[in-house]
This record gives C-alpha cells, sequence and structure tokens, in this order.
C-alpha cells in the first residue's frame, strides 16, 4: 500500500470512526494545517485552537451533543512508530487537550517499544496527556484496526467500545 | 513446585525471549523479520534443489547435469509462502495460549507490529516468584540459560521446554541448507536456535542440554565471536568493528529432532518442508561437532589476532583469543569438551591447541600458535596498509552529523563541570551503544548498567553521555534547523522512557517562537521524570560552544 493509498484509508477510517459515535458530528477535517495560523469561524473561538502551532497529518474538528466543539489528532505512518513518534504527539495533546489523539501506522508500534509498552510504569506517563486521556496508538490496514496492536494496553478495551 | 508440561514449555519460552517483570508479569517476544517466509523449490525435471541466483527473480537448479542447471527460469511460485504475522498470531492465540492454560493459571494481553507479537502473562505470585527465583540473576533472555533444576524434571517436560525455545527461538529457514551431497539430491537443510549476542551462556547451555538429556547432535555452533566471525578482519578494517557480534546461532539437522514441535505454525511448516527435503535427499552422517571438531588446530586453521577480542562487552570468559568453535564452548562451561580436556595430558595445550597427548615442550607449542596469530594480524594490517587509498571529503553544507563531534567534547566538559567526573560521551550515530562500549578499553564497570537499560530500551539519541562513577547518563539531541514543538517532542519521549540526569535540545539555528510561547503557557511539556526539564542550548561551531538557552 502506497502512502495515498494509505491517507486515504486512515482518512475513511476516522470518518466512519466518528459517524459511528452518537455524540460526534464532524465539522471539518484539516490536512497538514497548522491551526493557529488560519481563520476559521469555530476555530477562532476555541481557545485551545490557538494553541495548535504545529502541523498534525489530521486535526479533525468534531462537535459533541453538548454544543462543545473538541478536535481529534491524527498523524499516520507507512512506517512502525516509534519513541520519537510518540513523543511529538504527546507535546501537541499536551498543549491542546484534544478528545482523541491517533497514532496510525500500517505496521503498527516499532520493536523498539516491545520492553516498555507492556511496563505500566513506562508506558502510562509516555502516552498520557491529561487526566484520564492517553495518545492511542494501532495499526490499520484494508482489514480495519488490528486490535492486538492497540496501545496503550490500558486503553484497548475502551478503543476497542468505540468502533 | 510441581512442575508440569505448561511449565516447563514456559519455561522454555522465557529462556529463549522472555521478560521477568514485576507485578506478576512475564513477557515473551516472538520475532518475525519479514511479513512472508518463503519455503524451499525442487526443481520439477529431477526434484535436486532450486535456488535464486544473485539478482534474479527466477530459480535455478543445484543439479548441474539438469537442463534447469544452465540459466534459471523455473517460477519461483515453485516456493510455499508463509504469511508470518498471521501465523504467529494465530498460533500464539489457538495453540499457544491455551497449551500454557492447560496447566497454569493466568490472564494475558498481546501487542503485535509488523516484526513481532508480544505476549505479556499475569502469573499468580507462586509461579512467579518461582520463575524468578528459576532464573535469577537473570530478568530477561540477555543473560538466560535452562536453569539447572530443568535437568530433573520429566521426558515430556523436557521436551515441552525445548517446544519453547523452538518457538521463541527457533529458526526454520530455507536459506539455512549448507552444500552437501546425499544420496537423492544436494543440499542439507539446518534449523537453528538464534541467541542474543549478549548471552555467551545460552548456546552451551542449549547444546549441553540436548546432548545430555537427549543425545542429540548439534551441527555446528556460530558463535558471534570475533575470531570466530571475523577470523581474518575483513570486518573489522572496514570500520564495521562490531560486526562480529552479531547473534549466536545453534545449527542442527531437523532429522534427529522429530520429537519437538514448534506451535507457531509458518515455522513447524517450514520444520516439515526442511525435514521433508532432507529425508528425501537423504544423509547418514550425523556431523556432530562434538567430538569431531574437537582436535589439534592445524597451523593454516589459526585465526589472525582481533583487535576486538579483549573488549569489554564479551562474555569475560571468552575474552580471549580462540581459534575454533569449541574453545568458547569449553571456555563458556560445556561438560562435553570439558570431559576431554579432563583426559588430555596437559590441560593447558589442549585448550589452546587442541592437543590431547603429551609433547615435548608443549610450552613452544602454545608460544608457537601465539605468534602466529599476532603475525597475521601484523599480516594482515600490513597488506591493508599497501592497498589503502586516500578517500577526499566532499565538501557540501553543514549537516547534523557535523556537529556530533563538537558535542561529545562539549559534553565531556559539561559532565565534567557539572559533577567533577570524567564522563565517557559519543554519537551513536558513527557506532550503537554495544559497539561503544565494545572499544572501551577500561573495566565497563558500574555504567555497564546503564548501557544495559539504554540497550533493553532501544534508546538512540544523538549523544549520550556516561559518568564514570555512578549510573547517570545525559542525552544530547541535535538539530541544525531551529527548534519547535516536533523537535521537543522528539527528545521528550527518550527522556519518559529513560529518565536521564540531564537531556539538552541543541540547534546551529533558532529556536522558534511557538516552542518559547509552548513553554511559556504550560511548562509542563518539557518536564519529565522526577520534575526534571529538558534543556534547550544554541551551538556555535566555530567556539564549539553551546550557549544554553532560559525558557
Amino acid at each position: 500500500m502506497n502512502k495515498a493509498e494509505f491517507e486515504n484509508l486512515v482518512e475513511n477510517w476516522v470518518t466512519q470512526f466518528i459517524e459511528s459515535d452518537d455524540n460526534l458530528t464532524l465539522c471539518k477535517t484539516f490536512k497538514n494545517t497548522n491551526l493557529a495560523k488560519i481563520s476559521h469561524p469555530i476555530l477562532d473561538q476555541m481557545s485551545t485552537a490557538k494553541l495548535c502551532d504545529f502541523n498534525c497529518d489530521f486535526v479533525l474538528l468534531v462537535k459533541e451533543k453538548t454544543g462543545e466543539y473538541r478536535l481529534i489528532f491524527i498523524n499516520r505512518f507507512p512506517k512502525s512508530i516509534g519513541l520519537k513518534d510518540i513523543g511529538e504527539m504527546l507535546i501537541y495533546a499536551k498543549i491542546a487537550k484534544p478528545l482523541y489523539a491517533l497514532l496510525i501506522s500500517l505496521n503498527g508500534h516499532s520493536s523498539e517499544i516491545n520492553n516498555m509498552v507492556t511496563n505500566n510504569q513506562i508506558s502510562a506517563p509516555l502516552f498520557q496527556y491529561d487526566t484520564n486521556k492517553s495518545i492511542i496508538l494501532f495499526a490499520l490496514n484494508n482489514n480495519g484496526v488490528q486490535k492486538d496492536s492497540i496501545l496503550p494496553l490500558n486503553s484497548r478495551d475502551f478503543f476497542i467500545a468505540k468502533f | 513446585m510441581k512442575i508440569n508440561t505448561s511449565i516447563a514449555y514456559l519455561v522454555g519460552l522465557i529462556t529463549g525471549k522472555g521478560y521477568i517483570e514485576e507485578n506478576n508479569q512475564i513477557s515473551i517476544e516472538f520475532p518475525f523479520v519479514n511479513k512472508y517466509i518463503e519455503g524451499i523449490a525442487h526443481c520439477p525435471v529431477c526434484g535436486y534443489l532450486a535456488t535464486k541466483p544473485s539478482g534474479s527473480d527466477l530459480l535455478k537448479c543445484k543439479n548441474l547435469t539438469c537442463i534447469n542447471s544452465k540459466v534459471a527460469k523455473l517460477d519461483s511460485n515453485l516456493k510455499k509462502i508463509y504469511d508470518q504475522p498471521e501465523a504467529f498470531n494465530k498460533s500464539i492465540r489457538n495453540e499457544i495460549v491455551p497449551f500454557l492454560e492447560s496447566g497454569i493459571d493466568f490472564s494475558f494481553n498481546f501487542v503485535s507490529n509488523s516484526t513481532c507479537t508480544f505476549l505479556t502473562l499475569k502469573l499468580d505470585s507462586i509461579l512467579h516468584t518461582y520463575l524468578k527465583e528459576l532464573f535469577d540473576p537473570a530478568i530477561s533472555f540477555t543473560s538466560t540459560s535452562i536453569p539447572s533444576e530443568m535437568w530433573n524434571i520429566q521426558e515430556d517436560e523436557k521436551i515441552e521446554l525445548i517446544n519453547g525455545l523452538l518457538d521463541s527461538i527457533g529458526f526454520a529457514n530455507a536459506g539455512g541448507w549448507i552444500p552437501r551431497d546425499g544420496l537423492n539430491g544436494h543440499g542439507r537443510m539446518r534449523i537453528y536456535f538464534q541467541v542474543i549476542n549478549r548471552n555467551y551462556k545460552l548456546p552451551v547451555s542449549i547444546d549441553n542440554y540436548l546432548r545430555g538429556n537427549f543425545n542429540l547432535p548439534i551441527q555446528t555452533i556460530d558463535w558471534g565471536h570475533p575470531n570466530i566471525r571475523d577470523g581474518n578482519l575483513a570486518d573489522y578494517l572496514q570500520g564495521k568493528k562490531s560486526a562480529y557480534g552479531r547473534e549466536h546461532q545453534v545449527k542442527f539437522y531437523p532429522e534427529y529432532y522429530q520429537q519437538f514441535k514448534f506451535r507457531i505454525s509458518s515455522k513447524q511448516a517450514l520444520f516439515q518442508e526442511l525435514l521433508q527435503h532432507n529425508l528425501d535427499v537423504g544423509f547418514s552422517d550425523k556431523e556432530d561437532w562434538f567430538p569431531n571438531a574437537v582436535k589439534e588446530i592445524p597451523v593454516n586453521k589459526i585465526k589472525a589476532t582481533h583487535p576486538m577480542e579483549q573488549n569489554p562487552m564479551l562474555d569475560s570468559k571468552v575474552r580471549t583469543h580462540v581459534d575454533a568453535l569449541w574453545q568458547v564452548n569449553l571456555k563458556m562451561g560445556c561438560s562435553f569438551v570439558k570431559s576431554l580436556q579432563d583426559q588430555a595430558a596437559n590441560k593447558e595445550l589442549f585448550e589452546i591447541t587442541g592437543i590431547s597427548n603429551d609433547i615435548l615442550e608443549p610450552q613452544t607449542k602454545i608460544d608457537l600458535f601465539r605468534k602466529i596469530s599476532n603475525q597475521k594480524k601484523l599480516d594482515i594490517l600490513e597488506n591493508r596498509l599497501s592497498t589503502k587509498k586516500t578517500v577526499q571529503k566532499s565538501k557540501g553544507k553543514e549537516l547534523e552529523i557535523d556537529t556530533y563531534p563538537v558535542l561529545v567534547k562539549w559534553l565531556e566538559q559539561y559532565i565534567y563541570q557539572q559533577t567533577g567526573e570524567d564522563s565517557f560521551s559519543f554519537d551513536t550515530s558513527s557506532q550503537t551503544l554495544f559497539h561503544f562500549f565494545s572499544t572501551l578499553k577500561d573495566d565497563v564497570g558500574s555504567f555497564s548498567e546503564s548501557y544495559i537499560d539504554l540497550e533493553n530500551l532501544s534508546i538512540r539519541p544523538d549523544i549520550v553521555g556516561f559518568t564514570r562513577q555512578n549510573k547517570d547518563f545525559y542525552f544530547i539531541e541535535s538539530k541544525i534547523t531551529s527548534l519547535g514543538l516536533k523537535e521537543l517532542g522528539q527528545i521528550i519521549g527518550y527522556c519518559y522512557v529513560a529518565n536521564p540526569k540531564e537531556a539538552l535540545l541543541v540547534t546551529t539555528k533558532e529556536i522558534s517562537s511557538p516552542l518559547i510561547k509552548a513553554v511559556a503557557r504550560n511548562r509542563e511539556i518539557i518536564k519529565y521524570g522526577d520534575g526534571k526539564e529538558v534543556k534547550f542550548g544554541k551551538l556555535n561551531m566555530s567556539k564549539a560552544q553551546i550557549d544554553l538557552v532560559e525558557l
């Protein structure tokens, strides 16, 4: 699968993911866009959006049933996801506290983090960006989300229940 | 603890690729390098082995009298292809876990990616404590061996222990054949256990166990020792000083191992293919390295002295010169070679030369071996010098790698200023952590623990510094672009996992305003460990100086 095909796959999956959540409505998808540098009627009203002086591969603007607008961050990788990639998303997510921060790859995580993914002491702070909120990492292919690839482990059941 | 076949199998898995963790957890890594692995191809005309010549997509028959041996024209579809991630996941879920559950109570988790599946078991505290004590002081496969208690278990349990080793570090690979002629064909297939280089104990432990309990032959042990892997210094002279440090491989012929099985289906299918090939071709020689390989070492087999043979990353028992695999086995505790040594007239003479009988002036013979090794090294180096060409450095724009030597020197001075301690600093682009420690002349001492921690975590920032006296280490991540949030994110991941004493993010350019603003608003983003913060610096290359910047 080439990069463009994978990008389409990610975009289609995330659209379905949001559509399947009765609580959410997708307002707009920003691709590789620095939200702090654009003018948008909804983003302009969101204090967190102005903090997003960085580029994620996808940022989704969604509206919750309560009427509140939230952001979803997604970085996608045709390669395996390593520590640097998690650290990068951790910074973005700590700044803007998105509804979800997702790292999606064809291959899942890199073997370099095998040792630490099952060690909650290491993996919890590495993935956690807010109270009860963690970055979620997983492999996605034409068969959908590979459930065994979902990290961190303590978020797996929660995330599986979402789709 | 009453052992059963499930526990014995788990002991095999841990010995091969296990981590004994806290909280009653055990994790097992099941690695597979490639998504697909190919089986064997046989020529449709004569049935001989067909292989792919270099650079060709088609196959050629190995039978020189066959019409298909002239040019590569056989379709590679003759080979079966196995999807490893699928096979591993299904087998672990449907075979391995149920088998473990038949004798052990546990809950479990899978984590998988494109190169391995990681199985984590949560055991009851009694079994976890038993396993911890069984392997003590080892807590991972980097230093495990088959526990001595496992020599006293039942036959079916011993078989399951080996099955566990096969599933974790056993590999059946169609490319692992050796050129041998059989009754009906060519090429003899081998299976192997692959052991991480740091663990010198396990190959001998496996050899002793298979030989001692099952009387099984081992074709060879391919040691990742400088004299064995790089006997003519070829890798060393190409600058690949740690190339010898690839995994050890314990190789055996499948026809003698039919009582064992892989539970991972792709491995088992390949095992069956390789086995059937050997049975069809018909080989009668066991080719056991013991005792056949243990004999006087001929002069032409004496290896050149290798500059890495004393390096501190080798197990201290083999931090020496060797000329043959059995010498490593002897030093690592092979009871079988030891029995031959005990019968030898002169034990030191036997150990160095392989000579068992009494000879006149044994010390002269020993000295001759050493002299020949040293002379071979000198000859190789002299030959190298006469053929070495001057390589001109190409001029170009500044690269990140150009900053590394400056940063290495700066970090050593910085650590000294901060702590009053000498340090070892190096850049990970020019060498791995393993290589760095391999080239140290000093005893790695206390900081080897830090090295092992980092090596286990596969942490690789641009520059790493270690203090000599304690376990403290320092990271520098270097950039030749301005520093932004992305760059901060790249070092913070390492910091969360490894918790260095200090971490510096350094640039030859500027610190971007988004980063400055973000830190001003939320200082939490640069924090790690127990309140430590990533530091920022601007590198002045001409002055070889870093100006630390307060954000």
